[in-house]
């Protein structure tokens, strides 16, 4: 919780203009009481950005702002307060505490920033949320994580210290220390080896240079054709090193990648459905996937690749100086020059890719609403508009992009036309010196090698001027990465687990409470019982809470407040894996993987024998289609595979229930969706599935529930009506005859 | 003249505590007032909302409620659709999955942040409006009246 805090603080420090905790100065001016609530109002009447500081304790609510630097305290009592109302706006939402005594009523206004904190005060005024909190910062650590928790949602919660992250990346190299130090000599000395052929080229042309007495002499052609052969010795030993640093790096960078991308996915395994329901689908895919390839060319190539440039540029640097220092320095004196050039470059055209993505990003989004809509499209006749709309959005796309081609294209001669330049300084100054009009002489070969040596000098600053990008692209993936694997999973395991084998299937909800975002209560004190064996059916509108009680059955959740128990012992008590294994769930839109139905039904129970799958099959009122089906229980469905209707894939999931024979049997509308006739079907196969296990069930169509033993009427988090179905349809005025006969007379004006 | 014409105007009364209420067949209704479309017309179309968030009464414009109902009414309206404004743009930087705003809004300092796929959105007046993660908006009136480097900044960002 404290590291959870303090990174809340740091959030709140870093992002926004707002200080982490009630000043100090204002907490000692109302330190009668211990406060259990403050937040920051923080737009004045006339909705100009101000501070107000509104501070809720076991009896008051004061409200603190300043004016011409003096501070201003008004207190309201809360047993004063017989009213509370909230105005959402866009961007400005009024809070109005109506009072006994007062006419007008107190009126605070805030962004959407501070509205969770609000809320949560609004909530305690009303008596909805415990007076009492057991955590002594309580009020520090719930605004901190109300303001905080937008941006924490959207960010990460890692980013910050890049050292850090870099190191904790180097972490991953230690096991293939091997593959590392190879790939690295093999880098170094060919980086060497890349120095050798000009200044072997240069000795050779001074050899073959020489007067034609001293050319003839045994010893210079024994000199040259042994150059020759070093030449030829360098560049085997060049390539060779060349291969081995491709290899090891390449390889070391997998083996990375690969610990890395195991690694996450067995931590998404262990996270709770709240850190699912936090993030996209599709940026944990991203993570897994697109994340860990980065970093895998960060490791295998980009590492190296700067390191290389850098050791070449320097090395560069050393030997043109000592080959000839006045010709040195007018090379390596621009360097900086040149370095500066590249890194504005790539600052400078990562702007304008901002703006080239962002129009990138309209045209694709086109895309993605019109093919899937095309249907609709061409029903309203709105083709022409569509191309209209694409055709504009494309044309900025490519107006976009020829500014980045344009900005690219011209940079590029600009620094050649540098580099020209300085070669033509270099022959102006070197070319009197060959020719011998100069005190100061060159020979050819040293000229010549100091061309190729220039001639090399362009790479390794391209790269390093590029190091900033490639290190923050490879640090945000390693960010993304990191934030993942730190998510503690909030579902685990007790120390000493109890076992609950098997279980016999008691369930009992004491004053269960339950909050997703930790303010507002979907589930308020429910308290309930289940007998082994019993069918309880959940009705109710839209939002009751009725999954969330199945969620928390399934242990999806941890309760928040009360406590439930399976079989007398606490859920938190007992042992995750076995228990879940004894749960079954039919869900209202069923998941059916990549695979074969035979794959799918035996999902969860992978050694069950063709027998006992045809079986499950056939209680499940589906053996019958898939002998229809060409390739029987081996038809490929789930993503790309065979199409199967909802009620068929219903009742594949229902055989799969039926397989896991579990003790405790979930039902989510599995109904749902499907016509009478494919009703009636899965409703047989329910009935044989839930005979001898206590069943929840939740059905939207009330006469489906009729043999439920008992039925619960949510609304708004609570029991408002429990009883058999006959019996609530006696009571007048209840909540589940009105539902009841709504149904029935819709489904009369149907079918009349 | 057709019938809506004929129709009295509807009424709006600050009730007990400030609360906006309808008067209605002599009746007083506490309402809430949603615009149907905050940017584009903000003066018409106004869904007047009992406080079971059931519509009353839709209101085509405000120009033809009488004085005081048009002042609540209004006062109301600039509550609902109030966004921040900014006046300058001092820094906008891309971090890890977000980008960072350095903005002014009437002259006092405030950062937010959006998220990278979020884009500013031109609305048909000219306006620029930017939602942040935390769902508030902000609100560049007129991007040409900006200094060079907010428009510099703006621009970047706005296809």
């Amino acid at each position: 919780m404290n590291k959870l805090d303090d990174l809340n603080r740091s959030i709140i420090k870093r992002y926004t203009n707002q200080p982490a905790e009630l000043p100090f100065l204002l907490r000692n001016r109302i330190h009668d009481q211990p406060i259990l609530m403050y937040g920051l109002a923080d737009l004045n009447a006339s909705l100009s950005l101000q501070d107000t500081w509104i501070i809720l304790d076991p009896e008051n609510l004061a409200v603190i702002s300043e004016k011409n630097d003096e501070v201003h305290i008004e207190r309201v009592k809360r047993t004063d307060i017989r009213d509370v109302t909230e105005t959402v706006g866009l961007s400005c939402t009024v809070l109005r505490f109506y009072t006994e005594s007062e006419s007008r009523p107190l009126e605070l206004r805030y962004s959407q920033r501070q509205r969770k904190t609000m809320e949560g005060i609004k909530l305690a005024v009303e008596g909805k949320l415990p007076n009492d909190p057991e955590e002594p910062h309580h009020a520090d650590i719930f605004y901190r994580q109300s303001v905080a928790s937008a941006m924490a949602n959207a960010q990460l919660a890692v980013s910050g210290n890049k050292l850090a992250v870099i190191w904790r990346l180097l972490v991953y190299l230690k096991p293939y220390k091997r593959l590392l130090v190879m790939g690295s000599v093999a880098a170094i000395v060919l980086t060497i080896m890349n120095l050798l052929p000009p200044y072997l080229t240069g000795y050779i042309i001074d050899l073959v240079s020489q007067t034609q007495e001293v050319k003839a002499s045994i010893s210079v052609q024994k000199t040259v054709w042994s150059v020759i052969g070093l030449l030829a010795f360098v560049y085997i030993v060049r390539e060779f090193c060349l291969w081995m640093r491709l290899r090891n790096m390449s390889m070391l960078g997998e083996y990375v990648a690969h610990d890395l991308r195991q690694e996450l996915y067995n931590h998404l395994q262990t996270l709770s459905l709240r850190f699912f329901s936090r993030k996209q689908t599709g940026t944990i895919i991203t993570r897994v996937s697109s994340d860990t390839d980065r970093l895998w060319d960060f490791i295998a190539f980009g590492i190296v690749e700067v390191s290389l440039s850098c050791i070449m540029l320097v090395g560069l640097g050393v030997v043109l100086v000592c080959l000839d220092w006045r010709l040195g320095l007018i090379m390596t004196v621009p360097i900086p020059l040149f370095l500066w050039a590249f890194y504005k470059h790539g600052k400078n055209i990562g702007r304008i890719f901002i703006k080239a993505f962002q129009r990138w990003s309209r045209l694709t989004a086109l895309l993605s609403d019109t093919i899937p809509g095309i249907r609709i499209v061409k029903v309203f006749n709105q083709e022409q508009r569509e191309i209209e709309r694409f055709g504009k959005r494309n044309s900025n796309c490519r107006t976009s992009f020829n500014e980045v081609h344009r900005v690219w294209t011209s940079f590029w001669p600009r620094m050649m036309f540098a580099f020209h330049g300085l070669t033509l300084l270099v022959w102006m100054v070197a070319l009197p010196r060959v020719m011998g009009l100069s005190d100061r002489t060159l020979t050819p070969g040293t000229f010549i090698a100091f061309l190729l040596y220039m001639a090399m000098f362009m790479h390794p600053l391209e790269v390093i001027g590029q190091m900033t990008r490639m290190l923050n692209r490879a640090l945000s993936s390693a960010y993304r990465i990191f934030e993942i694997l730190d998510t503690e999973p909030q579902i685990k395991n007790k120390p000493h687990p109890v076992q609950l084998k098997p279980v016999k299937g008691s369930i009992r909800y004491d004053n269960v409470s339950f909050s997703y975002d930790g303010v507002r209560k979907v589930l308020n004190q429910v308290s309930f019982s289940v007998s082994p064996g019993e069918m309880i059916g959940l009705v109710g509108p839209s939002g009751s809470g009725k999954t969330t009680l199945m969620n928390l059955l399934a242990r999806f959740y941890d309760v928040t407040e009360g406590c439930l128990f399976v079989d007398g012992t606490d859920i938190r008590d007992v042992e995750l894996g076995g228990y879940r294994k004894q749960i079954g769930m039919v869900l209202q839109d069923p998941s059916l993987f990549h695979g074969t139905i035979m794959d799918n039904i035996s999902y969860g129970m992978q050694h069950s024998n063709p027998e006992q799958i045809i079986e499950a099959a056939k209680a499940a009122n589906a053996h019958e289609f898939i002998c229809r089906l060409e390739q029987g229980y081996e038809t490929i469905v789930g993503e790309r595979g065979h199409t199967l209707s909802g009620g068929e894939r219903q009742r594949i999931s229902i055989a799969r229930a039926v397989l896991h024979n579990p003790r405790i049997l979930i039902l989510d509308e599995a109904t749902s969706n499907v016509d009478t006739e494919t009703e009636q079907k899965i409703q047989e196969a329910l009935t044989r599935l839930i005979k001898g296990r206590t069943v929840l069930a939740i059905a939207h169509r009330l006469s489906t529930l009729k043999r439920a033993t008992r039925l619960l009427v949510i609304k708004e988090g609570t029991i408002v009506e429990e009883g058999t179905h006959s019996e609530l349809l006696k009571m007048e005025d209840g909540v589940f005859r009105k539902l009841y006969t709504m149904q029935q007379t819709l489904h009369e004006q149907f079918v009349a | 003249m057709n019938k809506e014409e004929k129709k009295p105007s509807p009424k709006f009364i600050l009730g007990e505590n400030k609360k906006i209420h309808l008067v209605l067949n002599d009746r007083t209704i506490p309402v809430r007032i949603h615009p149907c479309f905050p940017w584009r017309d903000p003066g018409r179309f106004i869904s007047v909302c009992g406080i079971d968030g059931e519509e009353i009464l839709l209101i085509h414009a405000t120009k033809g409620l009488e004085g005081t109902s048009k002042q609540i009414l209004q006062q109301a309206l600039l509550e609902t659709r109030f966004t921040l404004t900014i006046d300058r743009i001092e820094n906008i930087k891309k971090e890890v999955e977000i980008r960072n705003w350095t903005v002014f809004v009437e002259h006092q300092k405030r950062t937010f942040q959006t998220e990278l796929d979020e884009w500013p959105q031109t609305l048909s007046n000219g306006s620029i409006l930017i939602r942040d993660v935390a769902g508030d908006f902000y609100c560049v009136q007129d991007p040409k009246k900006l200094d060079p480097k907010s428009k510099k900044l703006l621009g970047e960002m706005v296809g």
